[in-house]
């Protein structure tokens, strides 16, 4: 979970029609959510996407490597979808080694609008990547499981890749 | 049909064992342990002699009549002796265990065995909730989560991180890959519908035990109407029976020895204090527990509940038509046998195995 001294901006791009409220609720506690890229000023920024949102915020990161700061891909389509003839964007495909920042990609277990290896192709292809599932969730996973995404994706906001390193106290009786 | 051998690894004066779980470790002696352990193994090797083509085994704690805390280990050590049998993890409780320690242990091995493993997903007996702490309110719901992720730690080619309800892992990356691809034979073995309709969505087998002919047909038929939607039929092999046996040349030897048992009061363990029982069965079902009115039992313990009872008492002839019930009726592909009953030495165990090779399983082979 992000701490009080977290500081910076966020921003927020969802396509899926208000599915991103309790992530923006979540995050807003500790982070300046601004509504676009442009609003987000000059400084470096944290970028969420959400389902076709996230395709257009991977966009975004590969044209404008020096403001993303770290990226979350929650549920993206943007490769090997589901129905897709090809099952691949490969232009996509061959990009995603150019993704500098760290990257979380996240799906739900349940999640069938892509095919189930898209989640290993992010992560061996994009450098510095960690892919999560969340369990008991399909493609709409704020809906399905809104607290583990907030809890997920601000951990590794505020983290980065370091978010693999146990930082809870298991100690009952001290 | 085919027959599996649970491999109980009983302690050999089990019989003196007082009824209620747990049983004292003060009961147990080392030579006593390690013999019953040799014997034990020397079982297994017998039946797959005689022609079972499974040895199984489960996991039970805190006592010695199903001596198998750890029933990977247990498994290493029999696949070394059992070069042809399917070893069949009958298995990991699933509310228990961490999962990714679970599928380490499975596909080692899958390895170990080179593709020999058969692997059960169960939720366990109410006492064993109290080993390592689990509320019995989340059994299930640990139990689900627990095969999703065994199943996608099996699966899944790059390192990933899980975010459950119950467990949170952020690197999980299991060695081995597992030999059986995608993964090892794998059935649920339960009786509720929510684990049932879990199996027949995921392509797994069941597995049922220790209650009636009717009541296992009922499981089966709902289980494979399921599979039925999800556009599938389970094989043979997919659908397994587990009972509990006593082998005997004739019909009235077996009843006689049944006799003396009830006449003994030699009760099958496990039992509990009944306010124990009953505010794990109530905790299991969702309910609210008055801690006030539990209380009450007395100093002596009022122990309730226990293993259950023989499914197969009989000669050759009386326990194939029982067996061949769970075939005909439930569509069961698979017998998964216990021998070990508490009064039984290991050479009486020895000579069942014999009368049920020579005089049963091959019947059962042409089911």
């Amino acid at each position: 979970m992000a701490t009080a001294e977290s500081t910076g901006t966020v921003v927020i791009i969802d396509d899926s029609g208000g599915g991103s409220q309790p992530l923006h609720d979540g995050l807003s506690a500790h982070w300046r959510v601004a509504e676009s890229t442009d609003a987000a000023g000059s400084e470096r920024y944290g970028l969420v996407g959400i389902s076709d949102g996230a395709n257009a915020a991977l966009q975004h990161t590969l044209a404008n490597p020096e403001t993303v700061d770290v990226l979350v891909l929650v549920s993206p389509t943007a490769i090997r979808p589901c129905g897709d003839a090809n099952g691949a964007d490969a232009e996509m495909e061959a990009r995603l080694p150019n993704v500098q920042c760290p990257t979380l990609v996240v799906f739900g277990l349940e999640d069938r609008s892509v095919r189930p290896e898209a989640a290993s192709t992010y992560r061996e292809r994009i450098p510095n990547c960690n892919v999560a599932f969340v369990y008991a969730a399909g493609h709409d996973i704020a809906a399905d499981r809104p607290q583990a995404l907030v809890n997920l994706v601000s951990d590794y906001l505020e983290r980065r890749e370091t978010f693999i390193v146990q930082n809870r106290s298991g100690v009952i009786n001290p | 049909m085919k027959a599996s051998y649970l491999g109980a690894m009983g302690y050999a004066h089990r019989r003196d064992f007082p009824r209620a779980w747990p049983t004292p470790p003060s009961y147990n002696d080392p030579a006593t342990s390690v013999q019953s352990y040799q014997d034990g193994i020397e079982e297994c090797e017998f039946a797959e002699e005689m022609g079972f083509e499974w040895v199984s085994f489960s996991e039970h704690h805190y006592s010695g009549r199903i001596a198998t805390g750890t029933p990977a280990v247990m498994a290493a050590a029999v696949a070394e002796r059992c070069k042809t049998v399917k070893i069949a993890m009958l298995g990991p409780l699933m509310p228990l265990n961490n999962p990714v320690r679970a599928a380490e242990e499975l596909t080692l091995l899958d390895n170990l065995t080179n593709g020999r493993l058969v692997m059960g997903f169960l939720r366990g007996t109410p006492n064993e909730d109290q080993v390592y702490g689990v509320n019995p309110a989340e059994g299930r719901g640990r139990m689900l989560e627990g095969m999703d992720l065994i199943l996608k730690a099996m699966t899944e080619p790059e390192p990933f991180s899980w975010e459950g309800q119950y467990y949170q892992y952020r690197t999980v990356a299991v060695w081995p890959r597992p030999v059986q691809q995608p993964f090892p034979a794998a059935l649920v073995a339960t009786r509720t519908d929510e684990a049932v309709r879990y199996a027949a969505e995921h392509n797994l087998g069941l597995g049922v035990s220790f209650i009636p002919v009717e009541d296992t047909g009922r499981i089966a038929d709902k289980y494979r109407a399921w599979c039925d939607e999800n556009g599938w039929q389970p094989q043979p092999d997919q659908m397994v029976y587990r009972g509990s046996i006593y082998l005997a040349e004739t019909d009235a030897l077996a009843q006689e020895w049944f006799d003396r048992q009830t006449d003994q009061g030699r009760a099958p363990g496990m039992a509990l204090r009944s306010s124990v029982s009953q505010v794990i069965q109530a905790t299991r079902d969702g309910q609210d527990v008055d801690y006030r009115n539990v209380f009450a039992g007395s100093a002596s313990g009022d122990i309730v509940g226990g293993a259950p009872g023989l499914t197969f008492v009989g000669g050759p002839d009386k326990v194939f038509n029982e067996i061949k019930a769970y075939h005909d009726r439930c569509g069961m592909g698979v017998i998964d046998l216990f021998f070990q009953q508490p009064s039984l030495t290991h050479a009486d165990v020895m000579q069942e195995i014999d009368l049920f090779g020579r005089e049963v399983l091959p019947r059962l082979k042409e089911l």
